[in-house]
């Protein structure tokens, strides 16, 4: 058994692991959506998987060819609701945790991570479906926090 | 304290299993808690896993494997000091080298009083996406399930009979040694089977050499 010897041939070893866990496109948001009107869990749920379907879809037009995970965690007052895509063909998985009652606000945190595009588009392309789901279900979104800059994992190597 | 480490690429059903399996876990007195990592900077996992009423720490911002090794065994020692689990179940991220964690997680003997003891490191395969997964991201994939001491095949509910076999094939290619086990997160088929693994069986501890040779396979460098 015989490993590498300089802390450089480690160095490199370990940037090779990391650029191979480069290889995946990666974006993430935290908002709210709301509707004074109410949303109700049926609209809710229905929106999260058009919100995954949409954000997947336009990742796979712009050159993407495998989903990593692609989920989203809504939590409202009354309860939250998870949801999680990683084939277009099994669909949506829902786990959902609301409650009966309609509610105005919920904040939702989305997670996208794909093979084959770089952290750019897949931002770019999540920032298309975002808006176009939003605009469908006539919804007011606020972005809270955008974490582009900060999903570049190997930044740490690059001196 | 045992640390179970679940790991396996994105999508492989890491998040579902690990709340059945520490449900289970719970259910027969364990005081479990559970430290998920993704590769993200924002992790959604810890707080669907709290909505179960398990006690969940994330950490992220990096791989807990080498970036942000530190943070994880300061995790482990505050759990220990405060929560004081008999087993700590790590979700690490879909990209996450296991022998690099368990070196991470024996770091947080130096910050408690703490004896960091492994359970056998579990790796899942998706057995509905194998030729997918084998196409794009091989290396990764390989690497999770090279250093495996139990590999399991999940999805076999939604999975055939083909697909279930090409997964034992091109898992017995890269591991001769571990064990193959057939799960389903969906059914909760195998579920009783990983909490016995977790519950009763241990891992060797970290070995830097033995670490220096599964990285020198799987990627090569000058030693080679």
């Amino acid at each position: 058994m015989r490993g590498p010897k300089t802390k450089e041939e480690e160095e490199e070893l370990h940037l090779e692991m990391h650029r191979a866990a480069d290889e995946l496109g990666k974006f993430a948001a935290r908002m709210t959506i709301r509707d004074d009107a109410g949303i109700s869990p049926d609209r809710a749920k229905k929106f999260m998987q058009s919100l995954l379907v949409s954000v997947t879809k336009e990742c796979f037009a712009v050159g993407a060819d495998l989903i990593g995970h692609v989920k989203a965690f809504m939590h409202s007052p009354d309860g939250s609701l998870m949801s999680s895509l990683v084939d277009l063909d099994t669909g949506v998985q829902l786990t959902s945790g609301l409650s009966e009652k309609s509610f105005q606000q919920a904040e939702v945190i989305l997670h996208v991570i794909v093979h084959g595009i770089w952290d750019d588009k897949v931002r770019d392309a999540t920032r298309i479906a975002i808006k176009k789901v939003i605009d469908d279900y006539g919804l007011k979104l606020e972005v809270l926090q955008d974490y582009y800059e900060t999903e570049k994992s190997i930044a740490h190597h690059l001196k | 304290m045992k640390l179970a480490q679940i790991a396996g690429f994105l999508g492989s059903g890491k998040t579902t299993l690990l709340i059945d399996v520490s449900r289970e876990l719970v259910q027969r007195g364990h005081r479990i808690a559970i430290i998920v990592n993704d590769v993200g900077e924002i992790n959604v996992d810890a707080k669907f896993i709290e909505t179960y009423g398990l006690k969940a720490r994330e950490i992220s911002g990096g791989c807990i494997c080498c970036q942000i090794a530190g943070s994880f065994a300061n995790t482990i020692a505050v759990l220990h000091n405060t929560f004081k689990p008999d087993i700590v179940i790590v979700e690490p991220s879909g990209v996450a080298i296991p022998w690099g964690l368990k070196r991470a997680a024996e770091y947080s003997e130096a910050e408690s009083d703490v004896h960091i003891e492994h359970a056998p490191v579990i790796t899942l395969v998706d057995a509905t996406r194998v030729d997918l997964l084998m196409s794009a991201v091989k290396r990764l994939v390989e690497t999770q399930i090279r250093e495996a001491d139990i590999v399991l095949i999940n999805k076999v509910d939604a999975a055939n009979e083909e697909q279930v076999e090409k997964s034992r094939k091109l898992i017995r290619g890269i591991n001769d040694h571990c064990e193959i086990m057939l799960v389903s997160g969906r059914t909760g088929k195998g579920l009783k089977e990983v909490a016995d693994v977790i519950e009763t069986r241990v891992s060797p501890r970290y070995d830097e050499a033995v670490e220096k040779e599964l990285l020198k396979q799987q990627y090569g460098g000058a030693g080679a």
